[in-house]
């Protein structure tokens, strides 16, 4: 089980709602150089996870093959570099592909596929991750 | 990066290739660390570069994916994660 927090951000004249979890990234789960990041929950994101250059490059995160195109919310086409880490999340550790791209860190649905994922939409609200089960 | 690639592939298709199925084992990933020749067959998701890196921790690391031409597709036109990590024999769009 992972639990964050849903938070009010106020952009210039936009309030939007994010639902923020805390995630522990390495290069390996015996790293001895992981960092917790504050990740937002993206359901339209349908990668694993995305983290900025900065953070790739600090943790020393490994290259996987060649960059992808990927569409993003405004409909615009850009290409990411893609490198590989390990995560810890929902209690242990799984080596993830990162979409590595400015801006906040994303957690995107095939890091959430096969749990359970419940948001409680008001400021403060609770976000919690579970496993489910094989059957439910 | 382009010599990685040259050496990865070549590793690839000459001394890993020919012991899999492309059939049986598709989907399955593959970290090469292209300067010692070290290799890991791993499974469809990539928990097996984690016992490449045991060995190798600081390898120059090419990966293939058996039975497709990147490790990794992302349709940009199609909401679509499978080949992010889960069973590709559950997409039938893809291969």
């Amino acid at each position: 089980m992972a639990s964050g927090t849903v938070r009010i951000t106020d952009q210039s004249d936009v309030i939007t709602g994010s639902a923020i979890i805390q995630v522990t990234v390495a290069r390996t789960e015996d790293s001895d150089n992981a960092v917790t990041v504050e990740a937002t929950v993206d359901t339209g994101f349908s990668g694993q996870l995305k983290l900025p250059p900065e953070t790739v490059e600090s943790l020393g995160l490994l290259r996987i093959g060649e960059p992808v195109q990927a569409r993003l919310a405004n409909d615009t086409l850009h290409e990411f570099a893609i490198h590989a880490a390990s995560v810890l999340i929902v209690g242990r550790w799984r080596t993830v592909s990162v979409l590595v791209g400015p801006g906040k860190p994303l957690i995107g649905m095939a890091l959430m596929w096969g749990c359970r994922l419940t948001l409680e939409l008001r400021e403060g609200g609770g976000v919690l991750i579970e496993e489910m089960a094989d059957d439910s | 990066m382009a010599e990685t690639r040259t050496r990865g592939k070549s590793i690839y298709e000459k001394e890993i290739l020919p012991s899999l199925d492309e059939k049986t084992d598709k989907g399955r990933f593959v970290f090469i660390d292209v300067d010692s020749g070290d290799y890991e067959i791993g499974g469809r998701y990539m928990e097996g570069l984690d016992n490449l890196l045991k060995r190798r921790p600081n390898p120059s690391l090419w990966t293939e994916r058996v039975g497709y031409d990147t490790p990794l597709i992302y349709d940009p036109n199609d909401y679509h994660f499978r080949l992010f990590g889960t069973p590709v024999e559950e997409d039938s769009k893809i291969g």
